[in-house]
């Protein structure tokens, strides 16, 4: 392939002549022979090689001539006309894929002349056989197309000889491009062939693999003997013919064909016709065998056919008389079958079922168990129940007699009105006697000394009246309940002196001890971990009694007793201290110069040897677990611990409601004294901050909170009452009255630990229940504060709001930013103009954090104040208040006190834990009310305030990213003040902040279930565990600190 | 070596599946295991071919004819110590003294607490269902173990002093949980401009909350413009939604129980698999069983910073965060639309990770090793990593 043209090798022959096995070799040397070719068949089991375009194309053009599509034909050589030609070209063309390529179609002998012109570059590779051979091979393929052949089988001959002849012809003329082999030469020399090949048509053939060709195509049977001798003798043209091929063909022939070259004719054998004859008598007799078994075999199959139709017809019968009962047993199964799926899913349901069942069943036993524990305590209710009946008949009995005495004092009092009645209008009827005698005096008398003497005598007159009614007639029933209360009280006072009397004695002491001592010495002595401090001071022993039992009976005997007597005067009680150290070995005493209260704790601090220490006074009791709590309490975590507390009456009854305190709350403690007796503190944080203040005592103990506070001491509260304070005469306890100077005492306390803590600010006293109010002082800075306000129409709200706000507030420097959702109220944009404030437009659906955070974004304060628009300014400092916490750096959210328009409290803080969720406490108290303990008076801390009303420094609500802008509706401030909790702020709610809230006018009655369940899902763990600023034993249904049933 | 695995619970339960695997690994390892079930069916369709024989526990009788050569357990592996697996073991313990094994894949005590309502102290004096482990009894129960296998690494803590132990992960089934052509088949009435968060498990009181996050995240998205919904299944064993659950219905497909084999369908209609929770005395201490599964699923993951989380790289083969409550999964949603390409990230790093750490095989192999050397009382001879002796790790 010097000209890198593709080269065509066009293979041919007359049919039968080897050309397969000739394409079969040339395949399997790289010659591509098309990609569609004809399958092997019987006659050609190792298939044809002949590419399916150019026979189909070679059939076309026979039958469109009128010839044998096979090629049986003695016409020739035949042409292409224009068409013809340009198929075969189109056809040439796709076939050349390859450099190589090549067809076979033995009918191409019939075309080589078109071909040859119309492929200038091919060569021709002509196989050829023996006439005798090709003749058998046909005879024996006996193919359908071969039929012609049956009739006429010198016709075989004859086509040999038409295809071989136009061979000779065209090698004659195009001997360049044409190579003729005879099969036996290719069968025996095939590598020497494709040698040749390459060597004449530059085809670059390879030496195919022996597994890549079927070498048995190119080995052919040897000759039969008789046929080449038939041929010579009866078609004698036919040797010169294949003489003439064999002389062209390619070297080298095969000994046998070679032979042939020379030879003349070839003998007939004389037998050979008769071999033939009786041949083909004998396959006449085979045949005849071969029929009459066909024919016996087919009688059998009729046979076989009739059997198996009565079988047939007879299953049909039986399929028909089964029918019916299939058909049942069939709706049976499917009876069965669906029986069997409602079965099953009835067991699924099942279990299911008992799957619940099962956590029912677990619930259930859970319940059972608290059911229990609860039926325990009911009964233990009951007993105390049927106790205190006893003890509510026996105060019955004592109040009826109480009620018999009132009523003769009643109606010694009703006498004593009417007599006093009488007496008034005997006076007064006497008095304008006198005056009457006066003013005919007057007449007499100076004017100026006459009206002096009127005035007197008006002022005697009216005076005594005035008096007397008030106290007689004008409140009867205050005045009976006082009777009565003074009465109660007077026959308690009674009891308790008749049992200090009784008790005053040591040996009274001892015997009432003496069991509690044996069982104290009974057991075995822990570690000393906590010492009890106690002042004494002329202790009445009827109630030291108790608090030494009560020490005694601690379930823990970890601790040691500090007793310091104050120089009492009191004997018997040295004498009962004394023996108690005797007694006790870790009962320690020591008996001092008088030097007040303050000076007995210190020198009670200055014996204390345990690490924590426990302040307890002389007539207080203890419950039994109180020192294991405080110790247990006060971990490597804690250094201060206080606990709630009831109180006790003079002969150790309790009084009223308990006391149950906050967690710690630094701002509650300035203005309440709520901590109480039982202080547990580690003792070298008590000698650090120098013990206790003599100059303060009444209120010692409330001032060394103070101090404890400011070195940054962890307070605990202990949510449990551990003590009893008993309302002794003269304690304030018993009197809020009972120390005069205490108020005064308190406020210095307050006053000198504020300004320690350079807070600027001045405490008040303030009520009758010993409150202090924190007031902000005169401020050296005024940095300026951001009002937001997020508004839409509502003219009447927002005109009330904002002039309150300009005309009440005193605070010199702030801004009022109005953030506007879409405003269309002509009046309330009027209004807007007419008040120096900033309107920012907020178009969209309206979000209320998103109102206030960009509220932030665009203010210029410092601090932030976010307001509803439906407020009114009460208080005209309210700005300053909340400004003065809201300046603390541990302080996060501050919050008003906002009021319902009949002045009852819409918000005094948040409680956590209300409604499942949160909720304002307090709500409808009235507002000049102390509130729970002063938690209505006082500011305090909270667990959250609302946005309504609502101060942060500008930097920490940034720092916090401001508001949640998923709450669409609700909890956002809860959120926010929650978020400010976690920061570890704390947020407080000032009532000195006050403002009117107008909410049941614009608060939406649709309540917001995924701002619920969004609050829930960020801040559940929180709730659940019990807002720290209102004790776990208030009522969380009821807003008004309601002891849980 | 034959063994038996006691099971807590039925064939249909999650922590089945677990068994499943590792006793058909274990039988391909020449292993004969035998599985002990309290109630339900013994026959159950699970992933694959059963290589081993499920017994009841009414069975115990007949239990030695169920290993191929009718001797009975060489060990027994008690998975968990819940009272009715503990119970069990007990009474086989006293006909036939061979080494005890116990899994924990859970914080019982937490667990325990959550479910009843009560403290440990109280319940320590009192009896608890039998599905739960007793404070108590459980501990007596570890103590007398020859080993312990730890879902998760922090159970080490209930680890009795020298009682050796191992971390045993489970395997991600690989055959039934593959990455597949989302759909886009109205077949679960999801609209299809509908982002879908897929959770798959059962409601009870110890994950409610959690599950409550998943549906607080679908409404607030759809209440925020981008329509969400939460394609669930599994059964409620406790009422989570509220008294009131209107505000989370019209967001939620739940199919209710489902079959296993089906549930690779469902978490395939889903744009992000979510395992709700955060780090605390429940979810680090276990490690849930749909985790592989959503791992394996080459889908996002989101999950806390708990168990799993610790292992896998966030953005690159989950979603990590400190806390998967209802506004983390918001957020996560908007950043999987807003970076294109993330979740397709995610889903390839997720299935690799399943792929190289979640190998039932492996985990097998290393059981097997573990049995061994719990067989042969070589209780201080332990793996180095991730392996050792309670009471001084």
């Amino acid at each position: 392939m010097t000209d890198g043209k593709p080269r065509v090798l066009i293979i041919a022959g007359m049919h039968r002549s080897g050309t397969s096995a000739a394409a079969a070799l040339l395949q399997s040397a790289g010659l591509h022979l098309g990609d569609r070719l004809l399958g092997p068949s019987p006659s050609n089991l190792r298939g044809h090689f002949e590419n399916l375009d150019f026979v189909e194309f070679h059939q076309r053009r026979l039958k469109a001539l009128g010839l044998s599509p096979a090629g049986w034909t003695l016409n020739g050589p035949l042409r292409f006309d224009e068409v013809a030609a340009g198929e075969a070209l189109r056809l040439a063309s796709i076939n050349a894929t390859t450099p190589a390529w090549g067809f076979k179609d033995p009918r191409t002998v019939l075309f080589l002349r078109a071909w040859a012109a119309l492929l200038p570059q091919a060569a021709f590779l002509f196989v050829h056989r023996a006439p005798w051979e090709v003749a058998d091979s046909l005879y024996r393929r006996s193919a359908e197309h071969d039929a012609v052949f049956r009739h006429d089988p010198a016709y075989a001959v004859d086509v040999w000889a038409h295809y071989n002849a136009e061979i000779l012809s065209f090698d004659t003329e195009h001997s360049a491009r044409s190579l003729i082999v005879s099969a036996r030469s290719l069968g025996d020399h095939p590598q020497t062939l494709l040698t040749t090949l390459n060597q004449r048509f530059e085809l670059g053939l390879k030496t195919p693999a022996h597994a890549m060709f079927e070498e048995s195509l190119l080995k052919l049977p040897p000759d039969p003997a008789t046929r080449p001798g038939m041929l010579s003798r009866y078609r004698s043209d036919l040797l010169p013919l294949y003489q003439a091929l064999l002389k062209r063909s390619w070297l080298p022939l095969p000994p046998a064909e070679a032979a042939w070259l020379e030879t003349q004719a070839v003998p007939l054998d004389p037998k050979a016709p008769f071999r033939d004859w009786i041949g083909v008598r004998l396959a006449e007799k085979k045949v005849a065998t071969l029929i009459s078994e066909t024919d016996a075999l087919r009688s059998r199959l009729d046979h076989a056919e009739g059997e198996l139709e009565r079988t047939r017809s007879s299953l049909g019968e039986m399929l028909t008389e089964t029918a019916h009962p299939l058909a049942q047993a069939r709706a049976e199964a499917e009876r069965a079958q669906a029986e069997a799926e409602r079965v099953r899913l009835e067991a699924e349901r099942a279990e299911t079922e008992l799957e619940r069942a099962r956590a029912e069943g677990a619930r259930l036993r859970a319940e059972l168990a608290a059911l229990r524990e609860v039926a325990a305590d009911r009964e233990r209710m009951r007993t105390a129940l049927q106790v205190a009946l006893r003890e509510a008949a026996k105060e019955r009995d004592r109040a009826q007699t109480d009620l018999t005495t009132t009523r003769a004092e009643l109606q010694r009092t009703e006498y004593y009105l009417a007599e006093t009645l009488h007496n008034a209008t005997t006076e007064r009827a006497r008095l304008q006697s006198e005056l009457a005698e006066a003013r005919g005096r007057l007449r007499e008398l100076e004017h100026e000394r006459l009206r002096d003497m009127l005035r007197r005598v008006s002022r005697r007159f009216w005076g005594r009246f005035l008096d007397a009614f008030h106290d007689r007639v004008g409140r009867p029933r205050a005045y009976l309940d006082r009777r009565r209360q003074q009465r109660m009280r007077k026959l308690a006072d009674r009891e308790a002196q008749r049992r200090q009397r009784t008790a005053l004695t040591a040996p009274t002491f001892w015997k009432g001890i003496e069991s509690a001592l044996r069982e104290h010495e009974a057991r075995e002595t822990e570690p000393c971990e906590v010492s009890i401090l106690t002042p004494t001071y002329n202790t009445n022993l009827f109630g030291f009694r108790e608090t030494v039992e009560s020490v005694l009976r601690q379930t823990t005997t970890g601790w040691e007793w500090c007793l310091v007597d104050d120089g009492s005067s009191d004997r018997e009680l040295h004498t009962v201290l004394e023996g108690l150290t005797r007694r006790v070995p870790r009962i320690r005493v020591l008996l001092a110069e008088h030097g007040g209260i303050g000076a007995a704790t210190n020198r009670a601090l200055a014996m204390a040897g345990a690490p924590r220490v426990c302040f307890l006074d002389h007539d207080d009791t203890l419950t039994p677990d109180a020192v294991a709590t405080v110790r247990e309490a006060l971990n490597e975590e804690w250094d201060v611990a206080y606990s709630d507390e009831d109180k006790l009456d003079a002969s150790g009854r309790l009084t009223e409601a308990p006391f149950h305190k906050p967690a710690w709350s630094p701002e509650y403690l300035r203005g309440v004294m709520y901590v109480g007796h039982l202080l547990a503190v580690r003792r070298e944080l008590v000698r650090r901050v120098g013990g206790v203040r003599s100059e303060f005592d009444g209120v010692q103990d409330f001032e060394l909170m103070l101090r404890l506070t400011e070195v940054g001491a962890r307070v605990r509260h202990i949510p449990r009452i551990l003590y009893h304070w008993r309302r002794s005469p003269g304690s304030v306890a018993e009197s809020l009255g009972a120390k005069p100077g205490i108020a005064e005492l308190q406020r210095a306390a307050v006053a000198a630990h504020l300004a320690r803590l350079g807070l600027p600010a001045r405490a008040e006293p303030q009520g009758e229940h010993h409150r202090i109010a924190v007031l902000p002082g005169p401020r050296q800075t005024t940095p300026q504060v951001s009002l937001i306000i997020p508004t839409k129409d509502a003219p009447g709200f927002l005109r009330r709001c904002l002039a309150s706000i300009f005309a009440t507030s005193t605070y010199p420097n702030f801004e009022v930013l109005l953030m506007d959702n879409e405003t269309r109220d002509p009046d309330a944009v009027r209004i807007m103009s007419n008040f120096p404030v900033r309107r920012i437009n907020l178009p969209g659906p309206f979000n209320y954090s998103r109102a206030n955070n960009e509220g932030s974004r665009q203010a210029q304060g410092a601090y932030l104040l976010f307001l509803n628009n439906d407020t009114e300014i009460l208080t005209h400092d309210w700005i300053e208040h909340l400004l003065y916490y809201a300046e603390q750096n541990d302080v996060g959210a501050v919050g008003g006190l906002l009021l319902f328009p009949d002045r009852t409290v819409q918000h005094a803080g948040i409680v956590l834990g209300f409604r499942g969720t949160a909720d304002h406490v307090m709500r409808g108290f009235p507002a000049e009310a102390d509130g729970y303990a002063g938690s209505l008076s006082c500011a305090r801390e909270v667990s959250a305030v609302t946005g309504a009303c609502m101060m942060v420094r500008k930097a920490l609500f940034e720092e916090v990213g401001g508001m949640n802008e998923h709450y669409a509706t609700h909890y956002q401030d809860v959120d926010l003040c929650l978020t400010l909790l976690d920061r570890g702020r704390r947020n407080i709610f000032t009532p000195r902040a006050g403002l009117f809230h107008f909410e049941s006018a614009t608060r939406s009655s649709r309540y917001d279930l995924v701002d619920r369940v969004l609050l829930l899902d960020r801040w559940q763990d929180r709730i659940e565990a019990g807002d720290p600023f209102f004790n776990p034993h208030f009522d969380l249904s009821r807003t008004d600190y309601s002891l849980r049933a | 070596m034959n063994v038996l695995f006691v099971l807590y619970e039925s064939l249909e339960s999650n922590g089945a599946l677990h068994v499943h695997h590792f006793a058909n690994q274990l039988a391909m390892l020449g292993v004969r295991p035998v599985l002990a079930v309290p109630s339900g069916p013994l026959e159950v369709p699970l992933p694959g071919e059963r290589r081993y024989t499920v017994v009841g526990f009414t069975d115990v009788g007949q239990l030695a004819r169920a290993f191929p050569d009718g001797r009975g357990p060489d060990l027994i592996h008690a998975w968990t110590p819940r009272e009715r697996v503990r119970v069990f073991c007990q009474a086989l313990l006293r006909q036939r003294r061979v080494p005890l094994l116990v899994h924990l894949e859970d914080n019982e005590d937490c667990l325990l607490e959550r479910i009843l309502g009560q403290t440990l102290t109280k319940l320590a004096q009192s009896e608890v269902p039998d599905t739960l482990s007793h404070p108590v009894r459980s501990r007596e129960f570890l103590a007398a173990a020859a080993g312990i296998t730890l879902i998760a690494e922090p159970l080490a803590e209930f680890v009795p002093p020298g009682v050796p132990w191992t971390l045993l992960w489970p395997g991600a089934d690989t055959e039934s949980f593959y990455p597949r052509p989302q759909g886009t088949s109205d077949r679960y009435g999801i609209r299809p401009n509908a982002f879908v968060l897929a959770y798959t498990g059962n409601v009870h009181p110890a994950n409610a909350r959690e599950v409550r996050s998943v549906y607080l995240a679908a409404a607030l998205l759809s209440r925020e413009g981008q329509p969400t919904v939460v394609l669930r299944t599994g059964k409620d064993f406790c009422s989570f939604l509220g008294e009131d659950d209107s505000w989370a219905r019209p967001y939620a497909v739940e199919l209710g129980f489902v079959p296993h084999r089906e549930l690779p369908e469902v978490l395939a209609r889903a744009d992000l698999l979510v395992q709700p929770g955060r780090p605390d005395r429940f979810n680090d201490y276990r490690l849930p069983s749909k985790l592989p599964e959503y791992l394996a699923m080459g889908k996002p993951v989101l999950l806390p910073e708990a168990n799993l989380g610790h292992h896998l790289r966030h953005r690159e083969e989950a979603l990590v965060c400190p806390v998967v409550d209802a506004l983390a999964i918001v957020d996560a949603v908007r950043l999987l639309l807003k970076e294109p390409g993330l979740a397709e990230r995610l889903g390839r790093g997720a299935l690799a990770f399943a792929k190289s750490r979640l190998v039932w095989q492996e985990s097998a192999s290393r059981l097997l090793a573990f049995y061994r050397s719990s067989w042969a009382g070589n209780r201080l001879a332990a793996p180095a990593e991730a392996s050792g002796v309670g009471g001084g790790s």
